[in-house]
């Protein structure tokens, strides 16, 4: 079935662009995971939630690694690199040998055609795979080493940038948040690569120490009159500040950096109670507490938006590697079409047309589908359908289409086999 | 039984190309020369016997068993020189020699060594930049380091310079010697010439003659061109040979007014009685026209020749 001379000199003539891809691969998987920041994330997040309403911002899956991974990664690159990389190495294997003449010794040794075709197309399969477990490892070891979340929890921005500040363990900062708590310095180059004022970042590291809201103390009933207090106290604010309710919500600290707008809203809040209030010595003072108090709870309010991002940070081993498998099978089903194409045509030219062409064709046609809802039926026409990495991210089922295929790559593999066998060859 | 059988083979590949009820044998320890210009459908019948292509209709036979579906177990026993020289630009001389030897599961590389030092092969370079006679050596070289049986050469001189053409003659005079069968397909005369034993000439896909090679060598008629002295001689000549047209033991071929010339075909038998009848005439010269492969060849392929010529077809009767 399988001859080791051919695979060792298919391996031979066909390593170098293996290996050109596979690093190009790692490398971009490697950019996309360093440089994944799920504060810059939440405010371009935002930004988009503002312009495409809730739609895409809702979806929470896009937010964490995972499906950052899943969309600009594995949804683009980890597809399309590899489609070229399949396309040029099935041609070569194949068709451009029968083409050139070269295919002629191999067979003129006592080698079946059926033992060549399916020893080149199983180096077409072992080339993938190995691409895709280089890929996989190499984006396990950064995810480890650039976020620290394979193994235990991911180191947040600002633990990152304060242990390289300070040249401290990144591992013993995360164990230990009070070793910044304590440190003032280490407070401020905290806050600054969280992008949020110290105050609120402190009142974070609490709660993260403390390991959970400031207002957990609160009974049912006491938290709503809460909440109540402060949405008055917000819509105060908005109305010196002119703007609606809603767009300041997301934007606490406009209340906190406008001194009207704060004393609006601190009064209209009156969030100290009463018996507090009593303590103090003059109006002004009073002022002072309500202002105080309502700082306090714009601060938490912040500071548990960062405790919700920090979550975004969790890496899901499984769903990665789910990711890479899913990719596996995709280019694995593409590669059945090129290598196909490369055993059906005695011509370079029409293998590399049709062989290229599918595959491109497949990409696009998938592409066009998520322009509108017009187009959306063209992602019945495309293979590369199948593969739904954000799908993965976000818990939905895909174990059907990773079936498909599968089978669709093992028929087209067995079909070349045959046709390679029962055709003319131009020799 | 034939080493080699082609039986009633056809391809067609449409507007005429192709091969059609081609027929021929070549039996064991046979040089066969299958002589043809390029697309004459040379290459596809040997496509056929190497079991690269599938017969339309007819079949092809190497050892007995069928090309199309023993391709494999053929190959143990034979070498094959492909026309076009295509090898893989990947390698070295040396891998791509170490790379057939496995696929030939050979181990002892003696007789690869000595066929290397024979053609004066340096196989260390890279395919790529190797010249043309170096790459057509090499691609000798794995078609014979198996000392295969039967032989299937395609235009295996075309591409080497002329001392190598020599050495590869008598390569193959050397290797008939040893018993080897072999189909040389060829549109180089000479070394059809040289080394067959048997010959068939295929045109637009179609045999148009098989013949022994010795017949035509030894052929029992003969041409001559005679050149008289004069102008009356060379017309008393004509007249005599149109008047006696019955009686003449000779045949007008061709004449040539202004130089009193005149070719004729003779019939072995009848020289004597010839001579006597030219020693009448004065003449200026006689000799004999060498009778060539060529000029058999040619007549299949020039028409205006072929219109006033008779002999051939007196040879392909005397094989059939």
């Amino acid at each position: 079935m399988f001859n080791k001379t051919i695979l060792v000199h298919t391996f031979k003539s066909n390593y170098k662009l293996w290996l050109i891809f596979t690093a190009a691969l790692s490398v971009m998987g490697v950019l996309v995971i360093s440089t994944f920041d799920p504060i810059m994330m939440n405010s371009v997040m935002e930004t988009l939630s503002g312009v495409f309403g809730d739609s895409l911002g809702s979806r929470m899956s896009v937010l964490t690694l995972n499906g950052t991974l899943a969309r600009s990664f594995y949804g683009m690159l980890a597809v399309v690199l590899p489609v070229i990389f399949v396309v040029l190495t099935a041609n070569g294997l194949i068709a451009s040998q029968v083409d050139k003449g070269s295919m002629a010794y191999t067979l003129s040794t006592p080698i079946k055609r059926r033992t060549v075709a399916a020893t080149k197309g199983a180096y077409l399969i072992t080339a993938v795979l190995c691409m895709f477990l280089v890929v996989s490892l190499v984006g396990l070891a950064a995810v480890q080493v650039t976020q620290g979340s394979v193994f235990g929890d991911a180191y947040t921005a600002d633990v990152k940038t304060v242990s390289e500040a300070f040249g401290w363990d990144k591992a013993t900062v995360a164990g230990n948040l009070n070793m910044i708590l304590d440190n003032p310095e280490a407070v401020a180059v905290g806050a600054g690569a969280r992008r949020i004022n110290e105050d609120v970042y402190r009142v974070y590291l609490q709660q993260k120490i403390g390991g959970g809201s400031s207002q957990s103390t609160l009974t049912p009933g006491e938290a709503a009159e809460y909440q109540q207090k402060f949405l008055a106290g917000i819509t105060a604010a908005a109305d010196v500040l002119d703007t609606d309710v809603a767009g300041l919500m997301s934007d606490l600290a406009k209340i906190k950096n406008n001194a009207r707008a704060l004393e609006a809203a601190a009064t209209a809040a009156s969030l100290v109670p009463d018996e507090t209030l009593a303590l103090a010595p003059n109006e002004g003072a009073a002022l002072e507490m309500q202002k105080a108090a309502f700082v306090g709870v714009i601060n938490a309010q912040l500071a548990s938006k960062h405790l919700v991002l920090d979550e975004s940070l969790n890496f899901s081993v499984q769903d990665f590697l789910m990711m890479n498998f899913g990719a596996f099978l995709l280019i694995f089903a593409v590669s059945g079409i090129s290598f196909f194409c490369s055993c059906l045509f005695n011509s370079a030219n029409n293998s590399l047309a049709l062989g290229a062409g599918i595959p491109v064709a497949f990409y696009l046609l998938q592409m066009m589908s998520g322009f509108g809802e017009g187009l959306g039926f063209l992602k019945y026409f495309s293979l590369n359908t199948l593969y739904d990495p954000s799908a993965i991210a976000s818990g939905g089922s895909f174990g059907i289409q990773f079936l498909v295929l599968g089978i669709i790559g093992v028929v087209l593999f067995v079909l070349a086999v045959k046709v390679f066998k029962e055709k003319d060859l131009p020799l | 039984m034939s080493v080699i059988q082609v039986e009633h083979l056809t391809k067609d590949f449409g507007h005429n190309r192709g091969v059609f009820d081609v027929s021929f044998n070549v039996e064991k320890g046979e040089v066969y020369g299958f002589l043809g210009p390029n697309g004459a459908g040379k290459t596809t019948t040997i496509r056929h016997i190497m079991g690269f292509s599938r017969p339309q209709a007819g079949r092809t036979l190497v050892n007995g068993l069928s090309s199309w579906e023993n391709y494999y177990e053929i190959q143990k026993n034979l070498g094959y020189l492909p026309g076009e020289i295509a090898l893989p630009d990947s390698l070295t001389g040396t891998q791509f020699i170490k790379m057939m030897a496995d696929l030939r599961k050979i181990t002892d590389m003696a007789y690869t060594e000595t066929l290397i030092k024979r053609f004066e092969l340096e196989p260390s370079g890279g395919l790529k930049r190797m010249p043309l006679g170096m790459k057509r050596k090499l691609a000798i070289v794995t078609a014979f380091m198996h000392d295969p049986a039967v032989l299937v050469l395609d235009e295996p001189t075309s591409g080497l310079d002329p001392v190598m053409q020599e050495i590869f003659i008598e390569f193959i005079k050397t290797e008939k010697k040893r018993g080897k069968t072999i189909l040389l397909s060829s549109h180089i005369f000479s070394e059809v010439d040289a080394t067959c034993d048997k010959i068939s000439i295929i045109k637009d896909g179609r045999l148009v003659s098989s013949f022994i090679a010795d017949d035509l060598r030894h052929s029992k008629t003969k041409t001559f061109k005679i050149e008289f002295n004069s102008k009356t001689e060379f017309e008393r000549f004509q007249s005599h040979s149109n008047m006696e047209k019955t009686q003449i033991p000779y045949e007008i071929a061709s004449v040539k007014e202004q130089r009193n010339q005149a070719n004729i075909h003779i019939d072995d038998k009848d020289i004597n009685e010839f001579i006597e009848l030219i020693s009448g005439y004065r003449l200026k010269f006689f000799s004999e026209i060498k009778f060539t492969l060529e000029d058999y060849f040619m007549r299949f392929y020039d028409k205006e020749r072929k219109t006033n010529n008779l002999k051939g077809d007196k040879i392909i009767n005397a094989v059939n």
